[in-house]
Formats: C-alpha cells, sequence, structure tokens
C-alpha cells in the first residue's frame, strides 16, 4: 500500500523535520561574529514602564520624535494635522478679545515672567547724546507726521455719509499714524544705522500660531470617560493639555534676516523655581470668558516659507482697538493687565510661528533663544514691550519639569502727545516716548547663525522646504496642502450630525428598539477620529494617466502625507 | 426688577411699589469648577445680563465686573405611568464675575449629614440592643408582660 | 292678512335688537340751532370732536429700527432740476482716451516731459536694487499669508465649467502691497533730503463739479494711494500743439449716467493750511471686477488710458478750486502739473497731467498737456509653478520710472 495510515503519516513528518534539525547540528559550521556586537560592559536595553499611562506617553514621544524627524517646514506643518481631519478643538486667544483677569492664564500658557518696567522719567546726562540729536531731528517729523493724518482723516470722515464706530474709526487712524510714523522713523535713522535699509515691512500681516498647553484641569467629558473605564478611573482627574490657536493682525511688522540680541543670558533662563512660581491657571479658559472653535493647527507669521525671505521679526505695532469695548467695571488695573497680557501672547506666538518656520514646534524644543520687540499702540498712548522666547515646550509633565522660562519685560502706557488742538495743532509732545520708540528702532539684529545651527530639525542644507524637492508632484502636493490647511476653508461636504430628535429619542431617552442601528453614534463609530489622509483619491481620467490609458497603477493621483 | 414697563423714575414721582415681579435669581452650585471670584446663579430666563448687574449692584450692593449668561435646555425625562418623553423647563444660568480680590464658593449644606445620620442610628441601635436584652431575660416565658418580675 | 290681536303683538326682544341697528342709522335732524348759535358767536363742538379726537402721531425714535428709505424723486434734499453726468470709480469712458481728450479739453503727448525722459535715462541702478525690487514682487504677490476667497475665474471656451475656487492673496491688497514696497525701496534710494518733502496717504477721495457746453459733469474718485508734496510741481516747460481728437457722431458725455441727485460740493483730501498738501503723485488700482463698461464689456487698452488721464484730471482740478474757489472755471495762472501712476499689479501706466485751464468749453483756445508713454508690464507671470515661486519676463522699466517720478519737482 502507498498510502500511508495516519499515525505514520505523522511519524514519518516527525523524523524529516527531526532530520533536517540533527542534519543541521551535525555540520560543523564556522560559526562569524562580529566584533561589534560585543562590548565589554553589557548595555542593557531601556527599562520601560509598562503601565498604561507611560505606555501612552511613550506613543505621543514617539510621534514627537516622528515630527521632528521630517526634513520639511510644511510637511512638519501637516504632521501636526494628521490626527484630525475636521481640526483640533482649540482655544481661541485673539487680539480683540482679552477678558477680565487674563494675565494669570497668559502667563501659565505661555510660560512667561513679566516685568514691569517703570517708565523712563529724566534722562540721565550721561548716556546717548546722540540719541538726543536724533531725537531732535525726528521730533519735528513726527509732530508733522500726526498733524497731517490727524487732519486728513477728519476731513476724510465728513465725506462718510454714517461714520464707522468706535473701534474702525481708531483702527482706521492707528493705521495711519503708524505707517507715517514708522516711515519718518526709518527715514531718520537709516542713515546712521544700516540694518534699517535691509527691513522687511509686512502690512497688516497674519499672525497666527497654536500650541499645546499642560497643566490644565480636564474638562468634564474626558473626566466622565475615564471614570467609565476601570483601567483609567484613577487618573480621572489628572491635568491633561489644552491646544490653543493664536490668530492677530497688527498694524506692521518689520522683519530682518537676522536676530535681534538677546537680554537674558542663558543662566538666567533655566531657573526652576522661577518656572514654579509662574501663576497657574488650572481651571477651562472658557470659565474667563474665551471661546473655542474647531480647527486646523494653523502657525503663520504673515509670509509663506521662502528661502531667502527675512525671517526674523524685529517689531510689531499691535492693535488696541478692540479694547474698548471692554466693561468700564474691569478698572484701571485690570486694563494695564490686559495690555501686558496681549502683550505676552502676541510675541509669543509671533515667535512661536516664525520658530515654526525653521523647524521648532511645541513638541520640539528649541536650541537658541528667539526675541521680538512688540509697541500696543492706539496713536496717542504707546506702550513697549521686548519678549525672549527660551522654551516652546509648556505640555505634559513640562508645566512642571522645564527649568527654561520666558521672559517679556514692558512699560504702561505713555502718551505721545496730549491731544491734537482744534486748529490742528499737536499740544504737549513728549520727547521720551518718541525716545523709547527710537530705541526699539535702533536695536540692530546682530545675532548670526550658521545655517546648521539655525535649522537643527530640518534635512540638510538641500532640503529645508517643500520647494526644495525634487519630485514636482510632491512639491505640488505638499505646497497645496499645506495652504489648504492654512487657509481654514471648511470641508466640502456637510459634517456628521446627530440630529435633535435622535438625541431625544435614541440617545437620551431609548424609546426605538426595534430600528436598526445604522448611525454612526449606534455603530460606535467617532467621525472625529477621522485622520487627514482618510479621504477618497483624486481620481486621474485616463487620458492623463502617465503610462498610457490602461495604466491601472496611475488610476489615483500619489499623495506624499507625511 | 420685572419684564413689565413701569413709568420711568424721576425725582418728585410718588414710589410706586412693585408686585409680583418675575425678575428671581437663585444661587447654584456651578457644575463646571470656577475661578474664585466667579458666581453661578439661575436666573429667570426673560432677565438680561445688564438686568442680572443691576440687580445684584442696586439690591444687594455687590460690586459686579462682567456678566455672561447661557439658556441650559431643560432635560428630557420619560413620563412614569405613560411612557412618553416630557421635557422639563429651560433655565438661564448667569456666571457674575466680581473683582478679583472677592472670592465665593458654594457652601457645602449638607456637611453634618453623616453626623446626624450616625447619631439617628446609633440611638436606633441602643434601643434594639435594649429589646434584645429584654428579650433573654425573659426567654424562659416567651409572650408575657414586661412588668413580669424576677 | 288681516290684522288680529295676535298678528299684532310683537316680539319684545326682537324689538331690541332691531333697534339697536335701527337707531345706529338714524341721522340726526338739522334744528338750526347750531346757526343760530355761530351767529351769536358761541362755539359749537360736535359729538364727534369730543369722542373721537384727532391724535397726532409723532414718530418715536427707537433703537434699531430699519431706516425708511429715502425715496429719490423730487422731494430728496439734493435734487436738481438739471440733469448732471456722474463719473464714478467702477465706470470707464466707453471712447476711451479719445473722448477723455475732448472731454477735458487735453492735448496728448506721446512721450514724457524733458527732465522726467533725463532722469530715467541717466539713473544707474545696482543689481542690489533689481533683486530687492524682485524681492518685493515675490514677497507682494506670492509670499504675503492673506487667504481670502478670489473672484471665479471662468475659461471663455468652457462657460458653464467651474473650476476649483482659488483662495490667495486680495487683489487690493497685492496691489497696495507692491506700490508700498516699490515706494519704500525708492525712498531709500532718495535718501533723507527728498523724503522729508514728500507725505503718503492712502484710500483719498477727490469730488469735484465741472460744466462743460451746458453739460454738468461730477467726478467721485478714490486715488488709492496719495503722495503730496511740499512744493507744488513746476509747469513743464516748452510749448506744445495739438488738435483734439474728433468723436463725431459721438457725444463726449456718452456713457456717463445722468442722475438728478448730487452734491455742489468740491473735495480735495488734504486742507490747503497743511505744510505738505500738493499733489504730487496719484496712484490709482484697476481691478477689473469692480471697474468695467456700463455695458459689461472688458476694459480695452484705451479705456485703461483714458481712466488714468481723468483720474489725474479730477485731482488736478479739486486742488484747482479748493485754491481758487469752488466757482473758477477759468484759465489758471499757475498750470498745477499732477503725475499720475495706473496699475492692476503687474501692467503699469505712467502719465504727467497738466492743468491750465478748468474752462472746458469746445470754444477754448487753452488746453489741458496729457504726457504719457503706453503701459509697461512689470513681468509676464508670477506665480507658484509646481510648489515654487516662479518670475518670468521682469521688466525693470516701471521701477525707473517710477524711481524718476518720484524724485521730479
Amino acid at each position: 500500500m502507498l498510502t500511508l495510515r495516519r499515525g505514520e503519516q505523522l511519524r514519518a513528518r516527525l523524523n524529516a523535520a527531526c532530520r533536517r534539525y540533527l542534519s543541521v547540528k551535525a555540520e560543523p559550521k564556522a560559526v562569524t561574529v562580529a566584533d561589534a556586537e560585543y562590548t565589554a560592559e553589557p548595555e542593557y536595553p531601556v527599562i520601560r514602564d509598562l503601565s498604561y499611562k507611560s505606555r501612552k506617553l511613550q506613543t505621543a514621544a514617539e510621534w514627537h520624535e516622528q515630527i521632528r524627524q521630517l526634513p520639511t517646514v510644511e510637511e512638519k506643518m501637516i504632521k501636526v494635522n494628521m490626527p484630525r481631519y475636521y481640526g483640533y478643538k482649540v482655544v481661541d486667544l485673539n487680539d480683540t478679545k482679552i477678558p477680565y483677569n487674563a494675565l494669570p492664564l497668559t502667563q501659565h500658557y505661555t510660560r512667561t515672567v513679566l516685568e514691569e518696567l517703570p517708565t523712563p522719567q529724566a534722562k540721565t546726562e550721561d548716556k546717548k547724546d546722540d540719541l538726543d540729536a536724533t531725537v531732535k531731528m525726528a521730533r519735528d517729523d513726527i509732530i508733522e507726521a500726526l498733524e497731517y493724518a490727524h487732519d486728513v482723516y477728519k476731513h476724510q470722515l465728513q465725506l462718510m455719509a454714517t461714520p464707522p464706530d468706535a473701534v474702525k474709526r481708531e483702527q482706521q487712524l492707528t493705521q495711519i499714524i503708524v505707517e507715517l510714523v514708522n516711515r519718518s522713523a526709518l527715514q531718520v535713522l537709516s542713515a546712521d544705522y544700516g540694518h534699517l535699509n535691509e527691513v522687511e515691512i509686512d502690512y497688516n500681516p497674519r499672525h497666527e500660531a497654536f500650541w499645546a498647553v499642560g497643566g490644565v484641569d480636564p474638562p468634564k467629558n474626558v473626566v466622565k470617560s475615564k471614570e467609565g473605564r476601570p483601567w483609567q478611573k484613577d487618573d480621572a482627574h489628572d491635568s491633561c493639555d489644552r491646544l490653543v490657536q493664536y490668530t492677530g493682525q497688527p498694524y506692521l511688522a518689520l522683519r530682518h534676516r537676522h536676530q535681534l540680541p538677546t537680554w537674558k543670558s542663558p543662566e538666567e533662563s533655566e531657573n526652576l523655581t522661577l518656572a514654579q512660581q509662574l501663576p497657574r491657571f488650572k481651571i477651562d479658559a472658557r470659565t474667563l470668558g474665551y471661546s473655542t472653535k474647531y480647527q486646523h493647527a494653523v502657525n503663520v507669521p504673515g509670509y509663506w516659507p521662502s528661502a531667502n525671505a527675512p525671517n526674523f521679526g524685529m517689531l510689531s505695532f499691535q492693535s488696541r482697538a478692540h479694547l474698548q469695548l471692554r466693561p468700564k467695571s474691569c478698572g484701571e488695573r485690570d486694563d494695564l493687565e490686559a495690555l501686558h497680557a496681549l502683550a505676552i501672547q502676541s510675541s509669543y506666538a509671533w515667535l512661536l510661528a516664525q520658530a515654526n518656520y525653521h523647524g521648532f514646534n511645541t513638541y520640539n524644543e528649541l536650541t537658541y533663544p528667539w526675541n521680538t520687540q512688540t509697541v500696543i499702540t492706539n496713536g496717542r498712548e504707546w506702550s513697549f514691550y521686548e519678549y525672549q522666547l527660551n522654551t516652546l515646550l509648556v505640555h505634559g509633565a513640562y508645566v512642571d519639569t522645564n527649568p527654561r522660562v520666558n521672559f517679556c519685560r514692558g512699560t504702561a502706557p505713555q502718551p505721545l502727545y496730549a491731544e491734537i488742538s482744534t486748529e490742528g495743532k499737536c499740544v504737549d509732545f513728549n520727547d521720551n516716548t518718541l525716545r523709547q520708540l527710537l530705541e526699539l528702532y535702533i536695536r540692530a539684529p546682530s545675532i548670526r547663525r550658521t545655517a546648521d545651527e539655525l535649522l537643527p530639525y530640518m534635512g540638510g542644507p538641500a532640503l529645508r522646504r517643500a520647494a526644495d524637492y525634487e519630485n514636482a508632484e510632491q512639491r505640488e502636493f505638499l505646497e497645496h496642502t499645506f495652504k489648504h490647511l492654512a487657509s481654514k476653508r471648511p470641508r466640502h461636504l456637510e459634517l456628521p450630525e446627530v440630529y435633535m430628535w435622535e438625541k431625544i429619542y435614541k440617545i437620551d431617552n431609548k424609546t426605538r428598539a426595534l430600528e436598526a442601528r445604522r448611525r454612526f453614534f449606534e455603530r460606535d463609530i467617532n467621525p472625529w477620529r477621522r485622520t487627514l489622509d482618510q479621504h477618497d483619491k483624486v481620481y486621474v481620467p485616463k487620458a492623463e494617466r502617465p503610462g498610457g490609458r490602461k495604466n491601472r497603477e496611475g488610476r489615483f493621483k500619489k499623495t506624499y502625507y507625511p | 426688577m420685572s419684564t413689565r414697563w413701569y413709568p420711568i423714575y424721576q425725582r418728585g414721582n410718588p414710589q410706586l411699589r412693585v408686585f409680583l415681579p418675575n425678575f428671581w435669581m437663585k444661587l447654584v452650585r456651578p457644575t463646571e469648577e470656577q475661578p474664585a471670584n466667579v458666581v453661578t446663579f439661575a436666573v429667570s430666563t426673560e432677565m438680561t445680563k445688564y438686568d442680572v448687574k443691576n440687580y445684584l449692584e442696586k439690591i444687594y450692593k455687590l460690586p459686579v465686573v462682567d456678566v455672561r449668561t447661557r439658556i441650559a435646555l431643560g432635560e428630557t425625562k420619560r413620563d412614569q405611568t405613560y411612557g412618553y418623553v416630557t421635557k422639563k423647563d429651560d433655565v438661564k444660568y448667569a456666571y457674575v464675575t466680581m473683582p478679583k480680590t472677592e472670592a465665593f464658593t458654594f457652601p457645602d449644606i449638607f456637611v453634618n449629614k453623616a453626623e446626624k445620620q450616625e447619631k439617628e442610628e446609633k440611638s436606633l441601635d441602643e434601643s434594639k440592643a435594649g429589646f434584645r436584652r429584654f428579650l433573654d431575660r425573659n426567654k424562659k416565658r416567651p409572650g408575657t408582660p414586661g412588668w413580669y418580675s424576677i | 292678512m288681516r290684522l288680529t290681536n295676535k298678528l299684532y303683538a310683537q316680539h319684545i326682544g326682537w324689538h331690541f335688537k332691531k333697534h339697536w341697528q335701527v337707531q345706529g342709522r338714524r341721522v340726526p335732524r338739522e334744528t338750526g340751532a347750531a346757526a343760530e348759535l355761530l351767529k351769536m358767536g358761541i362755539q359749537v363742538k360736535t359729538p364727534d370732536e369730543l369722542l373721537n379726537d384727532k391724535k397726532e402721531f409723532r414718530l418715536v425714535d427707537i433703537v434699531e429700527t430699519v431706516p425708511k428709505p429715502i425715496v429719490e424723486d423730487e422731494t430728496h434734499p439734493n435734487w436738481h432740476t438739471t440733469a448732471c453726468h456722474m463719473f464714478k470709480d467702477n465706470n470707464v469712458l466707453l471712447g476711451g482716451l479719445p473722448q477723455a481728450q475732448v472731454l477735458t479739453n487735453t492735448i496728448e503727448i506721446n512721450s514724457f516731459p524733458q527732465q522726467i525722459e533725463d532722469a530715467i535715462s541717466n539713473g544707474q541702478y545696482s543689481k542690489v536694487v533689481d533683486r530687492n525690487v524682485q524681492n518685493a514682487i515675490f514677497s507682494s504677490h506670492l509670499l504675503d499669508a492673506q487667504q481670502v476667497k478670489l473672484p471665479k475665474v471662468k475659461l471663455i471656451d468652457r462657460p458653464a465649467y467651474n473650476l476649483p475656487r482659488l483662495y490667495g492673496i486680495s487683489h487690493e491688497r497685492r496691489n497696495r502691497l507692491i506700490i508700498n514696497k516699490l515706494l519704500f525701496e525708492i525712498e531709500k534710494l532718495a535718501g533723507r533730503s527728498v523724503t522729508v518733502r514728500r507725505k503718503l496717504m492712502d484710500n483719498v477721495t477727490f469730488q469735484t463739479l465741472i460744466s462743460k457746453d451746458n453739460d454738468l459733469l461730477s467726478f467721485i474718485l478714490s486715488g488709492d494711494k496719495l503722495i503730496s508734496s511740499s512744493r507744488a510741481l513746476d509747469a513743464v516747460k516748452g510749448k506744445f500743439n495739438g488738435e483734439l481728437p474728433d468723436l463725431y457722431p459721438m457725444k463726449c458725455v456718452v456713457s456717463i449716467p445722468k442722475r438728478h441727485i448730487y452734491t455742489e460740493n468740491n473735495f480735495y483730501p488734504i486742507r490747503s493750511e497743511i505744510s505738505c498738501s500738493h499733489p504730487h503723485t496719484i496712484v490709482s488700482f484697476f481691478d477689473k471686477t469692480i471697474v468695467g463698461n456700463i455695458h459689461g464689456s472688458d476694459v480695452s487698452k484705451t479705456q485703461f488710458y483714458g481712466r488714468s488721464m481723468l483720474k489725474a484730471f479730477v485731482a488736478a482740478a479739486a486742488r484747482a478750486k479748493q485754491i481758487n474757489g469752488v466757482t473758477f472755471c477759468s484759465d489758471l495762472q499757475k498750470p498745477i502739473v499732477i503725475q499720475c501712476v495706473h496699475t492692476d499689479g503687474r501692467e503699469f501706466h505712467f502719465g504727467v497731467f497738466q492743468l491750465n485751464t478748468l474752462n472746458l468749453d469746445s470754444n477754448n483756445t487753452t488746453k489741458n498737456y496729457w504726457f504719457h508713454r503706453g503701459s509697461i508690464e512689470m513681468f509676464n507671470d508670477c506665480s507658484y509653478k509646481t510648489g515654487r515661486p516662479y518670475i518670468d519676463g521682469y521688466n525693470s522699466e516701471p521701477f525707473r520710472i517710477l524711481n524718476a517720478f518720484y524724485n521730479s519737482s
């Protein structure tokens, strides 16, 4: 009988296997071991904490590392947005709304130490005599510019049938004044200070920045969902991260190729005790008056990434027109603090947006400090601030462990002139304020760094932006996706919605027992957990397919998501 | 004080009385945690932010910086007897911000509840123990009245 | 039938009901008492006056009511019996430059005044300046981060096809940025001696009313940037002769709509008491979604030129009327010279207008002068091609002319 019975079949197979192993063992094999695999001291891999929380932290750290490894600016930005197709739920920070008692929250969210400088009253005779001469020369120009601006604007207001409201009036007048004052200052100073010839002026640029803040109490839905799971019940009230998006439109912004000099040394910046003395605002920002919105993470310092653009901010003029709308019952002290909060958040956001274009983001730490200067003005009252950004890590456990702190120092608002008289003459011009303004212009951006030092997390000298890729399709895809995310356009198709009757009769009170469960909330699908690349791909018609009509592989346009 | 329109008071006018005003405010514990200077009220749905502010400032002399309101949809419940879905009335909540120097926490009204319950239970336990002792004394003659001695 | 007792008996309830109707219809008889009383001088009042008092309702000023739109007929406060031709920003003359010439009594000279031509040809520019201008073009057309919905792009050969809607820098912002950056470069080159005598102003309006040959013309035009100087520009030296073009059978005011409601004031944006009030250069933007023919077709080159000339004319006329009085309409002792730049971000048209007279009648021998050359493109194409910013056909000519214009005095 040629067919073996089952037992014999098995035994035959076992014998064959053993023979294979036995034969291998029997042959003497020349074993070669690479020397590099062995070291004198045993090097054990890191012992990982395998608890649930640590594993979550580990996945987050791996995601941050993936972002760091990406070579170009646009890809990093797209990667941050990858987990959410419909955008993140972010706290909306604006330059139009600063609620009561906003300063502790702003300091916590930006990890800033605020130093209020006293207004310099009398100028000491020994320092800066050359600045005195410049101030004298600029004085007449500026007074003329102010009178001109007020006159022309008042003359033009006559023409309008309905005059605009107070906020818009202030904004229009201040825009004219700021542009004229900036022009006069640059004309007066550019002869002596060469860096002002290379400055780039942005008119009403778009400053937006996105970052994650830790040490905030979890919202009620997070607490409830954690309490419902036995392995997370004990961690229900642990602090979690809150995502923040700043949107601002200053009057004017000046940029330069090189960085401003720092005014806090690295030793002073790394101070854990100082960091722990910072105010902590653990409660939800909505209790103060901020609102939330759903938006992609957008980091734009007013321009798109470009190779030889002046990439470092020097000076920005912020608007305080909307602060008029705050209730009068807030009080003077809180109005002053609101200005400080506005300066801190706008400076931090602009610096963060610029740093994003250099490869840093809220998840990857800075390797060198950044500086900027801010002026908040309404044409008459001017406050001057300087900001030094030392760290971007304010999320997660870094709230308690990051020794680095950001610094901001600024003055109270000082009037540049008392008023413009009915004849159009400027009354009581204040030289001190003008001197402080010119000091901001005079501070020359002098720090030069090598390209490697500037862009440590990028893909080398030849690959920094999407425009550096050789593949044209990839370039186009990355540029298109990046700008689409930054445009905050709504998606074409409607968002998934639970109708009111479904909320009442299917979710809150389960009255429809016999209906088929076809809706997304009945099938345990969370439609907001859709990632950016979960969409139908663009179809390539047969006529345009590379490789001819019959090419099935080229049916869909290739995507280059990081 | 009310949604009715009353004649504007000028100096010299008689001080008219307001009867059955429909503005009311009720201090409630906030559902989400609020900063120390924010107080939460349940308020008549017809009141506006300015009404709430004036109410507190004029009647109770409280300094008010800012008021934010929201109308909470009343919850839906099943009727116990017939099973249909009913909806409770909507409530307006006002979050009143006071100056930073003021602080307010909602008082804990039921803090002594545990103690009171313990006291009640203790007295009940004591009376139960006493009755058990009585039964034990009369175990040789069960059912006889208590005034039997020895 | 026989009227018996039973039949004669009446239903008292129905009587009451009917009586209510009857007495309402009853008319009181004239007794003559009222006439006698009036003769005696005693006032007689009817019950109607006492009971149904005529109440006068005044309009209560409540916040947030919709204001009643003012009817545009004879009752309008600005109504005039003579109609007036109103020319605004969104309109273009049908006949283009020839029509504008006839309208404003101007002769056209196809080159710039001598000093400007000299300044253009003698100007020496280093490569740095060219690079800066190219950077300015990049940063204003491509690298600025504003993203608004751009107007729909329609393909002419496929009118029903909907192209995907683009987001990008809006037209007016693009123009504003390019002009600001070019002027910044020019001011850096010019130095403090020139710049201290100039002032820039955005979004100004010029309004003036002129009569020509029994027609009233009202111009309300805006300049998107006005460079004003502390000294007026000198009149152009030399005599220029030329003929006005013949527009037969068109009348020179064709395509300017007529209205009866207008105001007769003259508006120049800067008061004459201010030091830098002389108009030096006016820059205006051309946006083809706003500016067009009233019948809807595209704007041709000559219409483009006509628009720039009219802007310069209106600015000069408004200034002349501000100095000499609103009713002034004759030859000027000191001609007003205004330079004009008309651009749509890519095409630049430069011109110099000399206003010699405000008397626009056809029998007047003094003519105004308009010096201009054809429009020049700064570049052919500036966009993102396959993800990289790209510029094609860069021309440095417009920058040089603009520089010469800025420095002229």
